[in-house]
């Protein structure tokens, strides 16, 4: 059984999904690269080239910015109302998420050698990549939100693959269900935050 | 029933640890690396007044520290458990469980 102490550094580690912001941020830029990723697909093959990388400059300019946009509207909304905490580093994850990188190489391995035909593999192994990177967020804090964030975006990497929608679309959609998902429960854990959260007079 | 081994044990309990609003600062101060007022007031649910005449107790006894920082142009104070104050919570909640399991009804 976890002790008032455990249950408080649990709270601390969670406290940075509290207001939204993050998922919001996220769900931006994964919302970002699935429409990428669909014009690249819809391109012919040098253009495409060049507009990838392009866009991948874009992309890693726009998640420096988010970052940055995050943490100012932390300081202006979240830490003046709930205040601010650091947690504890959490030691004991190190070898599970060893476990569970290696877990993922497999399962990739084993998706690509059984699954020969690209158009199946590919939407699957995105959404496992998406499902293992927004995973990876709910179990260091360990919210329940986020596990169905992960398991909506597996889910649509094989619906994907079993559908007979065009190869870039099958592509992004695990990427843009991902974003869209983080983005409502953003917006709808931001709007909770804010109501029960009021500024102080 | 309580044993004459715990009756020493409880007279001997550190008491500034003891206070109901004390032991939540120690306990919460405890699960995290370092906390501001702001946060500490929210989750004790003490009101400003309470919380920094707690605070103020616990460091001078040394049992917390208090930092004070800059992020960018937004000063900081933030609040953690010394090594001494994590010391004496873990010896006073080894001491306190000690109590427990004699105390039987």
């Amino acid at each position: 059984m976890e002790n008032q102490a455990e249950t408080y550094g649990r709270q601390a580690q969670r406290y940075c999904y509290d207001d939204g912001f993050m998922e919001i941020a996220l769900g931006v830029l994964f919302t970002f690269a699935s429409l990428i990723l669909t014009a690249i697909m819809a391109l012919n093959k040098p253009t495409a080239i060049a507009f990838g990388l392009t866009a991948a400059l874009v992309l890693l300019a726009l998640s420096f910015g988010a970052s940055r946009v995050v943490h100012d509207l932390k300081e202006r909304i979240t830490y003046v109302r709930t205040g601010f905490v650091r947690p504890r580093e959490n030691s004991t994850s190190v070898w599970g998420e060893i476990g569970t990188s290696i877990a993922f190489v497999l399962v990739s391995l084993a998706v690509v050698l059984l699954i020969p035909d690209q158009d199946t593999a590919v939407p699957i192994f995105n959404g496992m990549l998406m499902a293992m990177t927004v995973g990876y967020m709910a179990n260091r804090a360990r919210i329940a939100r986020l596990y169905v964030v992960a398991a909506l975006s597996l889910a649509s990497g094989i619906a994907a693959a079993l559908t007979s929608l065009p190869m870039g679309l099958t592509y992004m959609l695990p990427y843009g269900v991902a974003g869209v998902a983080l983005l409502i429960s953003g917006t709808i854990t931001l709007q909770k935050y804010l109501r029960e959260n009021p500024p102080e007079a | 029933m309580v044993t004459l081994d715990s009756a020493e044990v409880i007279a001997s309990l550190d008491r500034l640890i003891h206070e109901p609003a004390r032991l939540v600062i120690m306990m919460l101060l405890y699960g995290v690396e370092s906390a501001d007022f702001i946060y500490l007031k929210t989750q004790t649910k003490l009101t400003q007044g309470n919380l920094s005449s707690h605070l103020g107790k616990l460091e001078a006894a040394g049992y917390i520290g208090v930092e004070k920082m800059f992020e960018g142009k937004i000063p900081r104070t933030l609040y953690q458990l010394t090594e001494t104050g994590r010391e004496c919570f873990r010896d006073y909640i080894t001491s306190m469980q000690g109590v427990l399991n004699d105390l039987t009804v």
